[in-house]
């Protein structure tokens, strides 16, 4: 069975490191990728090699980013059809009422803030990991019809 | 543009036309006063004339009456004076004799008082009824001798009072007696007391309080029909009516009566033969006419009064009109301006909210990540180091993580008293005694081994939104459930006091740590905390957020305390 993979897109290196960290912490060891800006995670999934690309089994989308932002990005990944159903958690610093309600209105599967304190942020990592990767069945990846 | 359309602009536009409408309100009442006047005026002399040319013709009558009188008087003395035998008895100087064949006359006529003889010298040589001591008098110095003698003509003479007793006011006819050739022989006296003629004359006239007089040749009042007893004789030849009369004018004045002393009118003709006048006087206010004109004139009077009053009214009426209109119209232009503020005022507060907003959630984002990556890195060296720090070092970077989260809690408090005031309101009836029970049943559940007496007085109502009161009141008794902590027997009471001018204190009251007054200012401060954290956790956002929800609401807070012995909140929420 293929490893199921995480994609990250974070642009802050920080962020990033604690993330990576905190995964490996809670012992998850799957392929975790890592797109800085929000144009990286369209071309990720819908320019002409995406299909070479392996589906992630989950998708930790920061909200602030460079070029796209997360909620434009979720917009556009959710009118893909071979992105529509992929599972997609929020992952951001905000807790911003109008971030939330629009990230679920867009269709985003979860929404998680990360918090200030490393370890309730290792904490919330370990259930994320455990939830998306262990206990949740994710839609089979939809193909891209054929021409 | 129609006419109409001009003429309502001109009187409907505000400023532009307004002295333009005074001008001609003042031209129109200007236009009506003078037509008032003029007609008053106009109408005042015709009636004027109406009612004193009856008093002019009568005094016309009168004087041609006279006139006919002294013409009979004249022919009764002329006829006596030409019997052939009393002629020839004068010229024969017989006087006695001549006298006798007269001597029934005075009886016949009883206008004549006395007839008398006198010779062409002047001398008194009969009379009948014979007065005595007069017989042998001359006369020739009498007006009346004069008169006659003057052109041997008959002459009626001035009013005089005769000298034998009784001594009447009389006139005397001078008929000249001639012979068979014409040649003057004497003179026929017919003395006429001046009474009896014109007593019946005056009658005629002597209604409405006029009164007649004569005035004689010599300008002497004659006769005063309303005085007829009293024998003076007056000479008024100074007055202008009688000069007027001695010049034979005849007319109508108005005038002041020095003897009467009063208002009166005076018509006045002359006896044009004879240099006699008549007048014909009436009290101003006796005279009907006049009275009538008057009258008719007061009416005039208040009919213009009325037609200026209407025109004043409608000209009230349309001014209020205009400048009613001219309300409605600044009303409404305020009414345009105000929205126009208003939709200003809301632009700004809009853009001012969009940008407290965008800043909030910036703040939101962007201060929260380098905390965490503090803290986070903070946590690596604690992990992966640990064994290469010592204890000091791990205290440090302990502190270090506990002042990273603890401004993790103030971003977060900072953002929700931000968010408590842009939060839009939704006014409904709050049961304000539902939500406390409400909190305090979570706050008991969140320390379910504390025991404190809560008492809550029922229907507290409010007007107001539901969510933000329910947070206010979650700060408020959760401040009262936090300082009550070390209470023993802590007591905490949520009620309501009815002040005398309607309006309501709500307050919260409890027995627990309390505070210094002297830091009251600070209380509703955003972060001001007056206990130590380490005695009583929290940021120092509670109040302020009340405050700010109350004040959202209308109200007021208002916090006292005595330091051990518990503290009380009072808020107001009218409307």
């Amino acid at each position: 069975m293929k490893q199921k993979i995480i994609l990250l897109i974070e642009d802050n290196p920080d962020d990033e490191a604690l993330t990576l960290r905190a995964l490996k912490k809670n012992n998850i060891m799957n392929e975790v990728t890592v797109l800085r800006d929000g144009q990286q995670a369209l071309d990720y999934f819908l320019d002409e090699g995406a299909s070479e690309r392996p589906a992630p089994a989950v998708v930790l989308l920061d909200l602030k980013l460079p070029k796209v932002d997360g909620l434009e990005v979720l917009r556009r990944l959710r009118a893909d059809p071979q992105t529509g159903l992929l599972p997609i958690v929020i992952l951001t610093s905000s807790k911003e009422e109008q971030d939330i309600v629009t990230g679920y209105r867009l269709g985003a599967n979860s929404y998680i803030r990360k918090p200030v304190d490393f370890n309730q942020f290792m904490e919330a990592v370990r259930q994320l990991g455990l939830y998306w990767l262990v206990l949740n069945e994710s839609a089979p990846v939809q193909k891209a019809p054929t021409k | 543009m129609t006419t109409l359309t001009k003429l309502r602009n001109a009187w409907g536009s505000p400023i532009d036309y307004s002295p333009f409408r005074w001008i001609m309100l003042l031209l129109a009442a200007t236009t009506i006063i003078g037509t008032a006047a003029y007609s008053y005026r106009k109408i005042d002399s015709e009636l004027t004339v109406v009612a004193l040319s009856r008093r002019e013709a009568v005094a016309q009558l009168m004087a041609s009456i006279l006139t006919e009188k002294f013409g009979r008087l004249i022919d009764i003395g002329v006829s006596l004076s030409t019997r052939v035998q009393f002629r020839n008895l004068v010229a024969a100087g017989k006087w006695d004799k001549a006298i006798a064949i007269l001597h029934d006359v005075p009886q016949d006529f009883p206008q004549i008082e006395r007839l008398t003889l006198i010779d062409t010298q002047g001398t008194l040589r009969a009379d009948v009824p014979a007065l005595p001591g007069v017989l042998g008098g001359n006369f020739a110095s009498r007006e009346w001798f004069q008169g006659v003698s003057h052109d041997w003509r008959p002459y009626v003479s001035a009013v005089y009072t005769r000298q034998g007793t009784p001594q009447l006011n009389v006139v005397m006819i001078a008929v000249p007696v001639k012979n068979q050739n014409g040649r003057v022989t004497g003179i026929l006296g017919l003395q006429i007391r001046i009474e009896n003629i014109l007593e019946q004359l005056s009658k005629i006239a002597n209604s409405e309080e006029t009164f007649i007089y004569f005035v004689d040749s010599k300008g002497q009042r004659a006769f005063n029909s309303r005085r007829p007893d009293l024998g003076k004789i007056l000479d008024l030849s100074a007055t202008p009516i009688v000069q007027k009369l001695q010049r034979g004018e005849q007319g109508m004045e108005i005038g002041y009566d020095a003897i009467e002393q009063e208002q009166s009118i005076f018509a006045y003709a002359p006896v044009p033969d004879y240099g006699w006048g008549v007048v014909v006087q009436q009290p101003v206010r006796a005279s009907i006419g006049l009275i009538a004109r008057d009258a008719q004139l007061r009416q005039l009077l208040a009919g213009y009064g009325l037609i200026l009053l209407l025109a004043v009214m409608t000209a009230i009426l349309a001014l209020r009109i205009t400048s009613a209109r001219q309300k409605t119209e600044s009303d409404r232009q305020m009414k345009v301006d105000l929205e126009r503020r208003v939709l200003e005022r809301t632009t700004e507060l809009t853009a001012a909210n969009k940008e407290l907003e965008a800043f909030s959630y910036s703040v939101s984002h962007d201060l929260r990540t380098p905390l965490r990556a503090i803290d986070g890195f903070s946590q690596v060296l604690l992990d992966d180091y640990a064994d290469r720090l010592d204890d000091q070092a791990r205290n440090y970077l302990g502190r270090v993580r506990a002042a990273t989260q603890r401004m993790g809690n103030l971003i977060d408090d900072m953002l929700t008293l931000s968010r408590i005031t842009r939060a839009e309101m939704q006014r409904e009836t709050v049961d304000l005694s539902a939500l406390a029970t409400e909190v305090f049943a979570e706050l008991q559940a969140s320390e379910p081994e504390r025991k404190v007496d809560v008492r809550i007085e029922p229907g507290l109502v409010a007007k107001g939104d539901s969510q933000l009161l329910r947070v206010a009141l979650v700060n408020l008794l959760g401040n009262s459930w936090k300082f009550t902590g070390k209470t023993v027997n802590a007591k905490i009471e949520f009620g309501a006091i009815r002040n005398a001018d309607g309006t309501t204190d709500f307050f919260v009251r409890d027995n627990g740590v309390g505070f210094d007054m002297t830091y009251a200012d600070k209380l509703f401060g955003a972060f001001q905390r007056l206990h130590l954290a380490s005695e009583f956790p929290g940021t120092g956002i509670g109040l302020a957020t009340v405050q700010r929800i109350i004040r959202r609401h209308g109200g007021q807070t208002r916090g006292e305390a005595v330091p051990g012995q518990g503290a009380t909140f009072n808020f107001t929420l009218p409307g």
